[in-house]
């Protein structure tokens, strides 16, 4: 399946980035692994748009070209079915959406394997008062000024980040 | 460490946001039902500690598995109400659950006589006398059975499938076989225009779907069983024409029957998936006839939705040039397999399936298209629009002669 933007996502704000590009003639699939989260109203105007929602779906495999870019995706739903795009949107937000994995000494990204940036100490990863921010709020994938995501230090050229996976400074 | 320290239905990841409770169609007509947040992992809290807590009201879960497809973290709250149906569970009619359950016994004893059986059913002092004797509602008329059924038909012309080098298997279920063998037909036109001979498995069974929805475990295990075994025979994939019985036999007979089904779930897959993927791979071409003309909607079946194959029948369909599609938003249809025949689920059947009914009326189509036989049932008994399955649409649009031409090698 080929579709001009693929996000992977899931709250409302990925479903109304995803009707901007369908109103401006672009076909757009969402992969929402846990549903889409928030306004119906934003999910339903995407749909009547024409915008494609894999819902409850997984990206399990990505396909790399040689000079880095992302080839395609393949889902857990979807199994051996390439989806392809021009352009994909990493947008699957931070720890509890799952776009973000940790262990006791690490944190990564799952789908592409993208650099995260963290703190290495992992005692300052939290503070004990509850109600303070938390340094591990900041965590996240890292980009270029464009957006791009870093893996291993380089750009990816069709592979853009938005939303709260990006690490903040 | 979370991750390997929860159980087989992600119980303990349930976060309380009862999204599933918002989207489930049962809850929304049926005060009596407490929800799939409290009917899945609140309630299997209580249970795990004491099987009395078992409420019978998880009787009025659908098993449509919305509540699975938008929950946030991954909880299969249908299964853990499926399972514990089949645990605790007692029919509420024992023998009409029985015998809308067997759906094989039924079909087999029904098909010779369907000359009579048919009119029979359709008269009103059948109906009422199903009504009262049996807890089958009278308002619903039962589906058609065939004079002749899909397997006796397949026989006398199975000796033709050889001549093709390749080959696949049919599963073709209950509906197909003693309902509407048609659907059949138009399946083996199709594969044969595209260059595949058609076999069937060594020994199939009805899928389950209906024993396991009306609490009959064990026998539902014996004849999952029977059908994972002759698909492990099969050396080709099994194709389906029916989303439920897919779905059942890729998801349900491990999760819900405990079965190992690892190594045929991806044979088992659905005709316009396999399609959808050869054509995209330039292995299979189809030419349609140019002049095919049909005004049709899409309805998503709820189990088709869980899978999220839609996207392949919906793409194959928008291949035809003279169908002029719409797809209809996502809702359940209210039928559930046998879950809307029994007298006490009819007015709930019918009012969870208004918005697509209305939704369907408001369309004015010639056909609506549907994978599933039983949404199929719901749609026609209350729009009276005649309801098909994608496989018959595009057996009925492609030029035969043309198609065999491209596929010849």
């Amino acid at each position: 399946m080929k579709y001009d933007v693929i996000i992977i996502g899931g709250d409302q704000r990925d479903a109304e980035f995803g009707l901007q590009y369908l109103k401006a003639g672009k076909t757009v699939c969402l992969i929402a692994e846990g549903g889409i989260i928030g306004s119906p109203q934003a999910r339903a105007a995407y749909a009547k748009a024409g915008g494609i929602i894999l819902m409850a779906d997984k990206v399990e495999k990505v396909d790399v070209n040689p000079d880095g870019t992302v080839d395609s995706l393949r889902t857990a739903n979807l199994g051996a079915t390439p989806l392809k795009a021009d352009l994909y949107i990493l947008a699957s937000g931070r720890f509890v959406a799952g776009g973000l994995k940790s262990d006791m000494t690490h944190v990564w990204e799952p789908i592409f394997g993208a650099d995260v940036q963290f703190a290495e100490d992992p005692e300052s990863w939290c503070k004990e008062d509850f109600f303070a921010p938390q340094p591990f709020e900041s965590f996240g994938v890292k980009t270029d000024n464009d957006g791009h995501v870093l893996k291993e230090g380089k750009p990816i050229a069709n592979l853009i980040a938005m939303g709260s996976i990006i690490a903040k400074q | 460490m979370q991750e390997t320290n929860i159980s087989a239905a992600n119980l303990e990841c349930c976060l309380k946001c009862n999204l599933c409770t918002e989207v489930c169609p049962m809850y929304a007509v049926n005060p009596q039902y407490p929800g799939p947040k409290q009917a899945g992992p609140d309630g299997e809290r209580y249970r795990i500690k004491d099987p009395e807590f078992f409420d019978s009201a998880l009787k009025y879960c659908l098993n449509c598995k919305r509540c699975e497809v938008v929950c946030p973290s991954g909880v299969r709250v249908a299964d853990i109400i499926a399972v514990n149906r089949l645990k605790y569970g007692k029919p509420s009619h024992p023998v009409r659950d029985k015998m809308l359950a067997s759906t094989d016994f039924v079909g087999s004893m029904t098909v010779p006589v369907a000359g009579l059986a048919n009119p029979m059913l359709g008269l009103g002092i059948t109906k009422s006398v199903m009504d009262g004797v049996l807890g089958i509602s009278e308002k619903r008329t039962f589906p058609k059975y065939a004079t002749k059924k899909f397997v006796t038909w397949f026989k006398h012309h199975a000796p033709d499938q050889t001549q093709y080098s390749k080959q696949v298997h049919y599963f073709h279920g209950c509906y197909v076989n003693y309902n509407y063998p048609q659907l059949g037909k138009d399946f083996v036109k199709l594969m044969n225009a595209v260059g595949y001979g058609v076999k069937l498995l060594e020994k199939e069974k009805c899928c389950g779907v209906a024993l396991i929805a009306n609490g009959f475990g064990d026998q539902a295990k014996k004849q999952a069983q029977v059908n994972l075994d002759s698909i492990n025979k099969a050396g080709t994939e099994v194709l389906t024409t029916s989303s439920t019985c897919t779905f059942t036999m890729r998801d349900e007979y491990a999760h819900v029957l405990g079965l190992d089904n690892a190594k045929q779930r991806d044979k088992i897959l659905l005709t316009t998936k396999w399609l959808f993927d050869k054509i995209e791979a330039g292995e299979i071409k189809l030419a349609f006839k140019p002049d095919f003309k049909l005004k049709a909607v899409y309805h998503t079946a709820c189990h088709m939705q869980k899978m999220g194959w839609q996207q392949y029948s919906i793409q194959l369909l928008k291949l035809i040039p003279g169908l002029d599609l719409t797809v209809l938003d996502q809702h359940c249809c209210g039928i559930s397999g046998t879950f809307g025949f029994k007298k006490e689920n009819y007015e709930f059947s019918k009012e969870i399936g208004a918005i697509l009914f209305d939704d369907i009326k408001a369309a004015n189509p010639e056909a609506v298209i549907t994978d599933c036989e039983t949404c199929k049932w719901q749609i026609e008994a209350f729009t009276n629009i005649q309801t098909l399955n994608p496989i018959s649409i595009l057996a009925e649009a492609i030029d035969y002669e043309k198609t065999q031409q491209l596929n010849a090698n």
